[in-house]
């Protein structure tokens, strides 16, 4: 070895103690072995220095990193506390008591409503023992079967429950229990309670509601069948009676029209009270209509019970009812059907009753009937005049006949009533007392009524064409007519299109229109006479007629009832009725028509008292168009 | 049970070879050029010819407390009681590692079987599956102690003696039989862990190629420093502690080759994904101690008899960190044992041992591993 290959160190180590004393050669190989060994000392000691170098910047690395990850935890988990914030302020926000279980049955979380419910401090959870579900058992009317509930899950702990449990508070819970499951391994269970004591309430109401009339809180149409048929099935049973009573209150729309909406519910809350005085506890008085009621009276042995209650009803609701300060009277109509006399099916029960109804009302009100065949039979015939006056209406099959009217000053015809005649297509003819009562209660007069208005002006424009220019048209108009919205629109439009004048259209209205709603057809008379119409009263003398109502009506013409004029000569009571008709309306200054005028001796009678003109036999039949027409030519030629 | 040692230096044999010798069991480690050596091999065959030859190439050759290099010892071991049973296998003949261990177990009788050494072929064989594929076929009783055979720190070619055969990819067993012989056997590393906790994020088998999803080739390459030109010997003098997911206890991993082109590091056993591995470096003095402590633990294994004989296998990466102090190892384990213990050995790419505190054999690295021999007279 040169000296150039020897370490450092143990060059200089030999240049201070061995200087020139030793042989180098004879030292060689012990030498370049102690060299090597500086050198592998020095190599060892760069690797360890080297390593720690590396290290301490791997560390530094390292620990540059795991700050970042902290702060990113940090980060997190602020999120997350806050997240925790919203999630527990939604957990008490809910609405629900909700309670944590763990497996050993502790309370793991819970918000303020579940604490509330088992008196617990959710801020300082104490444990959960026996003592908590003894207090939640004893707030429940059957804590029997919630601890058969609870059993039931220490037998199954993977169970979902639902259900529902009462308070003795009177409060309702329905409650949620599903088990806390992490991969299907069991760590707890979570019980939701939620307050359904409104929503049970609120069930009940809508229930009752769905049964019962909101007004008189009396059961409905829906819970009436159902008694009737529950009715039956008792009857049937124990072998004894059932009845129907339909009561209609006549008159009723009176109080509405005239007092308001308010004063009639008043009314019909006293008819509910009146009648439940009348009937027995069993009995069943339901509300299915406006102004009708219907009573079923169980467990008869005959039908006098019925008799009976109907008796006292119509007394009770007779009776005067005041309401606010105003007393209002009222009667009512019943209709009574039977089982098993009449029926065995609950529909047919409440059809007969019904039908039973308008058999009284027909016969004058404030009475009852029970219900007979013949009053179906009645029913029947009417559903088929109805069915032809569909067709007829279609098939045109009505014919206007015209009656003159006389005056009596001058002998001449001043005016033509129009009435309405029907020849079925199989020829039968039907009259008008059989067909026009059923033709306003089924709402087709309005169809009738405007062929009637469209044929008289028809007829006018034709008359006028030929040189009649003065002869009025009079036509009847029905109460139901002046229900309809579009009348007088349609009087307008009418005229209108056949280019006539006004002056020679007359309306011939009844008493009863004014009874119905006075201010109503007020207004509408007084708009037709702003047309130029002319209004006639017909049939005066034989409905409710009132001295106020010639004062206030816009009319021009009283036209005396034929019952008045037939027996004029023979009856004094009824000439005496016929010469007051006749001053009054001189009083009033409205001309008077004499109808019926069938002799010489009526005739002087009412020439002597003034009356304007007559209609009847003695001068004119009602007569077709034509020879109508050639009549007005004959007359317009003298 | 008598043994004799004969060392092959320079072309001489010291002391000479005997003539027609009775020995059963003949231990031979050396250098690759003395192995190729037919003449050698020659001699050997007529000197035992009853014996069992058998051993490895080394990075070492033991002979009492000295190391030598490029030279061969022989240890020729009479037993008065015991026989033993060997056989080979070469690993072209086999469709895999697997099939080859089951071979060699399969020509070893079971009966009265003791304890198994193995020599392996040291660059060839995946030293983990080969120990894993024995342990199979054995009984759960018996232990087995080896290594694999070394080529310096040249990791080119490793070659493995069984009588007449001496060739690379080879594996020989090695049966003992026979209740007046006791077997011990200790192992201990002594190796300092550093640095952080490493996971390996890619590897297959047991090549190695990302730590924490970096090149662990160029982290190798950083701790080394100036002697990253030296690869792969200079990766020894940093061996890998890993340690399996839920693993109380580490295992050593030492390099066998690195491979430039693919960035990988080829070791002596599997390195497995999702495993955490630290680097190891050496302190001298406890390498010292820890030989010292695998010769008392090889000691207990004798139940107090004085071992006759004592088989040191120690990992190359060892000596290249204790360099002129390796030989202090030898003589640490010296002072264990009595003079009448006759020490041979070899310094390899791998030992195979018994984990101190189980029965289980596994392939180990840079350890002390030592079996010692004792037969009753």
């Amino acid at each position: 070895m040169n000296e150039a290959e020897m370490h450092r160190l143990l060059k200089r180590q030999i240049e201070r103690f061995l200087s020139d004393s030793y042989s180098a050669a004879d030292m060689a190989p012990f030498l370049a072995t102690i060299s090597e060994a500086y050198r592998q000392a020095d190599q060892e000691r760069l690797l360890i220095e080297q390593s720690l170098d590396l290290m301490s910047l791997d560390l530094r690395e390292r620990n540059l990193l795991l700050r970042q990850q902290i702060d990113k935890q940090a980060l997190v988990q602020n999120e997350l506390t806050g997240s925790l914030a919203v999630l527990n302020a939604t957990f008490d926000a809910t609405g629900e008591a909700i309670l944590a279980f763990d497996r050993e049955g502790q309370i793991s979380k819970m918000n303020n409503m579940a604490a509330g419910l088992v008196a617990l401090n959710c801020q300082q959870p104490e444990l959960f023992s026996l003592r908590h579900i003894r207090r939640l058992l004893a707030q429940l009317v059957n804590p029997a079967a919630f601890i058969r509930v609870l059993r039931s899950v220490k037998i199954n702990p993977a169970r979902s429950l639902f259900g529902v449990v009462n308070l003795k508070s009177g409060q309702v819970y329905e409650y949620h229990s599903s088990p806390q499951l992490n991969d299907k391994k069991l760590l707890g269970r979570v019980w939701c309670f939620r307050d359904i004591t409104e929503l049970k309430e609120n069930e009940a109401l809508v229930q009752h509601q769905a049964f019962h009339d909101a007004l008189t809180n009396l059961p409905n149409r829906a819970l009436l069948d159902d008694r009737i048929s529950h009715g039956i099935e008792y009857s049937q049973r124990f072998n004894c009676q059932l009845a129907v009573l339909f009561i209609d209150l006549d008159d009723f729309k009176k109080v509405n029209d005239n007092a308001g909406h308010q004063a009639g519910d008043e009314v019909l809350k006293t008819v509910a009270q009146r009648v439940k005085d009348c009937i027995r506890d069993i009995d069943t008085l339901a509300r299915v209509g406006g102004d009708e009621f219907v009573v079923l009276l169980e467990n008869l042995q005959d039908h006098h019970g019925a008799t009976q209650t109907s008796q006292r009803i119509i007394e009770a609701l007779s009776a005067a009812f005041s309401i606010a300060d105003n007393d209002f009277y009222i009667s009512s109509s019943i209709g009574i059907s039977l089982y098993p006399r009449d029926s065995k099916a609950p529909d047919e029960l409440m059809r007969m009753a019904d039908m039973a109804m308008y058999h009284a009302k027909g016969l004058g009100k404030g009475n009852y009937q029970f219900f007979d065949t013949k009053l179906e039979r009645l029913s029947v015939h009417r559903l088929e005049i109805e069915n032809w006056l569909r067709q007829g209406i279609r098939n045109r099959e009505f014919e206007l006949y015209f009656q003159p009217r006389i005056d009596l000053r001058t002998g001449r015809i001043v005016a033509v009533e129009a009435l309405i005649r029907w020849a079925r297509q199989d020829g039968r003819f039907i009259m008008p007392n059989d067909f026009i009562h059923i033709a306003e209660q089924t709402g087709l007069i309005n169809e009738i009524g405007a062929w009637v208005l469209e044929e008289a002006c028809q007829t006018i424009s034709d008359w006028a064409a030929l040189g009649i220019a003065t002869i009025a048209v009079a036509i009847n108009v029905s109460p139901i007519e002046f229900r309809n919205r579009q009348v007088f629109e349609f009087f307008r439009k009418t005229l209108r299109d056949y280019k006539i004048g006004a002056n020679l259209i007359e309306i011939e209205i009844t008493e009863s229109l004014f009874v119905d709603n006075i201010n109503t057809a007020q207004t509408l008379i007084e708009k037709l006479r702003g047309l130029n119409i002319t209004v006639a009263v017909d049939d005066f003398g034989t409905g409710q007629s009132s001295l106020k109502f010639l004062h206030q009506l816009p009319i021009d013409i009283l036209k005396i009832d034929k019952s008045f004029i037939t027996d004029l000569t023979t009856q004094p009571h009824d000439a005496a009725i016929a010469d007051i008709i006749i001053r009054l309306a001189k009083n009033f200054n409205l001309k008077v028509v004499a109808e019926g005028v069938e002799d010489e001796l009526t005739l002087a009678f009412l020439k002597a008292r003034g009356c304007d003109y007559v209609q009847g036999y003695y001068y004119y039949r009602p007569m077709q168009k034509s020879d109508i027409t050639a009549l007005l030519l004959q007359q317009a030629a003298q | 049970m008598h043994s004799h040692q004969f060392h092959y230096q320079a072309g001489v044999w010291h002391p000479a070879l005997p003539e027609n010798s009775q020995a059963q069991w003949v231990l031979v480690f050396g250098s690759r050029r003395a192995m190729a050596d037919e003449a050698i091999n020659g001699a050997l065959g007529a000197a035992f010819p009853k014996g069992h030859v058998m051993g490895s190439t080394t990075s070492g050759e033991i002979l009492g407390e000295r190391i030598f290099d490029e030279s061969l010892v022989v240890t020729a071991v009479e037993f008065g009681h015991s026989r033993i049973a060997s056989h080979s296998v070469d690993l072209v003949d086999y469709p895999n590692l697997a099939a080859a261990a089951e071979a060699l177990v399969a020509h070893l009788p079971v009966p009265g079987l003791k304890h198994v050494m193995v020599f392996s072929d040291g660059q060839q064989v995946n030293g983990t599956t080969l120990v894993d594929s024995l342990v199979q076929n054995l009984p759960a009783d018996v232990l087995i102690t080896g290594g694999l055979a070394a080529d310096d720190d040249r990791f080119a070619e490793t070659v493995v003696w069984h009588n007449d055969r001496v060739a690379a990819g080879k594996i020989v067993i090695c049966g003992f039989y026979g209740t007046a012989l006791k077997i011990g056997h200790g192992c201990f590393g002594g190796w300092d862990t550093f640095g952080a906790d490493r996971l390996i994020t890619k590897a297959k088998g047991n090549v190695l190629y990302e730590l924490d999803h970096l090149s662990a080739l160029e982290l190798y390459k950083k701790y080394l420093g100036e002697l990253a030109g030296q690869l792969p010997g200079a990766a020894l003098r940093i061996p890998l502690s890993v340690r399996l997911p839920g693993a109380s206890e580490s295992v050593v991993r030492t390099i066998l080759n690195t491979d430039e082109v693919n960035q990988t590091m080829i070791f002596a056993g599997d390195m497995p994904e999702g495993a955490s591995a630290r680097l190891m470096r050496a302190n001298p003095s406890r390498l010292i101690d820890g030989a010292q402590d695998a010769a008392k633990f090889a000691l207990q294994g004798l139940d107090g008899s004085a071992p006759q004989l004592a088989l040191l296998i120690s990992g190359v990466g060892r000596r290249l960190v204790l360099k002129q102090e390796t030989e202090a190892e030898l003589e640490a384990i010296h002072e264990v044992f009595t003079d009448g213990c006759q020490l041979c050995g070899f310094y390899s790419y791998g030992e195979i041992a018994p984990l101190l505190d189980s029965q289980v054999c596994t392939l180990r690295n840079q350890t002390m591993t030592i079996t010692t021999f004792y037969e009753r007279s």
